[in-house]
């Protein structure tokens, strides 16, 4: 038997719950259609309500993941399978370590007179918790742009929303260039180590760190 | 002078500062947030960048041996004003580049001229933009003390360098009474543990210099045990010396002892978290720290007699005495054997390094280290977890060691 859900989370949800109806081993959920028996669930929010808080956080962790295997760990989770629990708790504290990574490495480019930007490709989706931190912590109007899902989070004043939208610019920031020489001139030669620094900040990382980028322009 | 190259010069003259903790960085009454050292990159040499790290200036009326800043040295100079040091730190800030200043100087004119310069500067920051990030102020040896009274209210973090342990030879090499860093050092003390009620972060730490001129490990450790008994430091840091001067009344080396420092940042938490006592340190002979294994197995080595305990009954404070298990590990394991028996495949499950801590641990009795008279066979031991699998005490013995 195989559940065919639209992709949304709250789809993901209903089509748990119709899950649940079956033993694991006789079931499956996807975004698709298989060779098998398939269901077409409908979507209904309110399906919500059949999990405890304590799982849908789970589930909507694991969905924002996007891993690729997350509808098969979600019918494991929802039917108390330690395996999957395990799985899970590694999907998670990967998750979280991204989210504390961007945390750090995220850079601000100044578009105007207090409007900011900043864009990144993070692994998992986590725009909104990278979003609420800075919310929290800058007082500015910014924008921060996943490029890989071309989403967007926008603070305007003290709102904020995501939205689906494409951004482009491409303008010098003199700030930039000051903060590229302080980065070069406050390591000490006699103390090479470039191991620990990859180690640190690893590659994948660097693309939109300015620091790490050449002197030119870097269109984002 | 453009920005630009001020900013070169003067971070590039504060570089040798060791200490870049940016640790509880919110302040009461503001945007709440709070984030133990964010570490925003990391330089080249390794080192995490979470402040800007600036000198004032580099003008300098002393004329310190090992200061790459010191009056005699022909570079070039440069000031900043507080409005260059307050959009600087906003708009990297802004960018999220760092968490907050790091802001030293070099003593030009006299101590209380540069220190009220650096509190101007500090005070705009805080008052006219509004910056809500993390400060912390070098304190100016040989300021006047109400000065500090208005630099603990701007910033996260004061320090005092206090540079040598020997106040002999500090003077001979700096003209700095040793008074001059100690008495602001003691004011700060004072004050902060005044304001400690209404405003709960803040501290001071301070920075020795290691290798420049002959210490000896005890005196660094002793002068850092009393630092923190008697000055309540947060930290003392621990900065390698590099030989920038050549000056004749330094120790001529030409690369930092880096392995040494590394030892002292390890022994220093051993007396300041690990309640190690610095007579377990040293004994009675020894003047210097082992460089070549940490210092909790050195110390391990030599009471052999107390070793070794049971992971699955020994207590929380007997456990973080073990080498290779680590504060975090002993909680783990406290945690854990609550509710399951340990064996060696948990223990690498919570990260704990078996490799250190395989000779001085049993488990529910049993030893899988090494039976040797030596002690110095029991340092890093090639640990195979398979050979646990077909587990025969005499075979495993001498599958690792080569010999007995």
């Amino acid at each position: 038997m195989n559940i065919v859900y639209d992709g949304s989370f709250l789809g993901l949800i209903s089509a748990l719950k119709k899950a649940m109806e079956f033993k694991e081993e006789y079931v499956t959920v996807s975004k698709n259609e298989l060779l098998d028996e398939n269901i077409y669930i409908e979507t209904n929010p309110a399906d919500i309500e059949y999990f405890d808080k304590k799982m849908v956080e789970k589930l909507r962790i694991l969905y924002l993941s996007e891993v690729e295997n997350l509808e098969e760990v979600a019918v494991g989770l929802v039917k108390d399978k330690p395996k999957a629990e395990r799985i899970f708790d590694q999907i998670r504290s990967s998750f979280f370590h991204s989210i504390r990574r961007f945390k750090a490495f995220l850079r601000f480019r100044k578009i105007s007179e207090g409007l900011y930007c900043a864009v990144f490709e993070p692994e998992f989706n986590i725009i909104e918790f990278v979003g609420a931190y800075f919310f929290k912590k800058m007082d500015f109007d910014f924008v921060i742009y996943d490029k890989k899902r071309r989403v967007s989070f926008i603070k305007k004043q003290d709102k904020s929303f995501i939205e689906k939208m494409d951004i482009s610019f491409d303008k010098d920031d003199e700030v930039e260039k000051l903060w590229k020489s302080f980065f070069n001139s406050i390591s000490i030669e006699s103390r090479r180590n470039s191991k620990l620094q990859k180690q640190k900040v690893p590659l994948k990382y660097r693309k939109y760190m300015s620091e790490f980028t050449d002197n030119e322009r870097v269109k984002l | 002078m453009e920005l630009k190259e001020k900013l070169e010069i003067l971070s590039a003259s504060a570089k040798y500062d060791a200490s870049c903790a940016s640790s509880l960085s919110y302040i009461k009454g503001t945007r709440k947030y709070s984030i133990p050292g964010l570490c925003h990159s990391w330089s080249s040499d390794g080192r995490c960048i979470s402040l800007l790290k600036i000198l004032y200036t580099n003008i300098c009326e002393f004329d310190c041996a090992y200061c790459i800043n010191r009056r005699s040295n022909n570079i070039k100079r440069a000031i900043f004003t507080p409005d260059e040091i307050c959009y600087l730190t906003n708009e990297f800030y802004k960018r999220n580049y760092i968490e907050g200043l790091f802001l030293s100087s070099a003593i030009f004119k006299n101590p209380d001229f540069t220190m009220e310069m650096m509190i101007k500067t500090v005070e705009k920051l805080r008052k006219v933009y509004q910056f809500k990030g993390y400060i912390h102020l070098k304190i100016i040896p040989g300021c006047s003390l109400k000065l500090i009274d208005k630099a603990i209210v701007y910033a996260n973090r004061v320090s005092v360098n206090i540079e040598l342990s020997d106040s002999k030879k500090l003077y001979d090499i700096t003209l700095k009474e040793r008074d001059m860093i100690l008495k602001p050092m003691r004011y700060a003390r004072d004050k902060i543990g005044e304001m400690y009620e209404k405003k709960p972060y803040g501290g001071q730490s301070t920075q020795l210099i290691v290798g420049a001129i002959d210490e000896t490990d005890k005196e660094i450790l002793t002068l850092a045990q009393n630092l923190y008994s008697k000055m309540n430091l947060k930290r003392v840091y621990y900065s390698a010396f590099v030989n920038v001067n050549n000056d004749l009344r330094l120790n001529n080396i030409s690369q930092p002892p880096l392995l040494r420092e590394h030892r002292l940042y390890q022994a220093d938490w051993l007396l300041r978290v690990y309640g190690f006592k610095l007579d377990e340190i040293f004994d009675d002979k020894t003047k210097d720290l082992r460089y070549d294994i940490d210092p909790k197995t050195a110390w391990a080595l030599k009471n052999l007699d107390i070793f070794p305990v049971d992971i699955t009954t020994a207590s929380f404070e007997k456990l973080i005495r073990v080498p290779g298990i680590g504060i975090r590990g002993a909680k783990k394991i406290v945690q854990e054997r609550k509710y399951s028996t340990l064996d060696v495949n948990s223990l690498k499950r919570m990260r704990i390094s078996l490799k250190k801590a395989i000779n001085f641990i049993t488990i529910k009795g049993r030893f899988f280290g090494i039976k040797t008279d030596n002690p110095e066979k029991l340092i890093n031991t090639n640990f195979k977890q398979d050979s646990l699998f077909s587990w025969d005490p005499s075979s495993y013995v001498e599958a690792n060691t080569g010999e007995l």
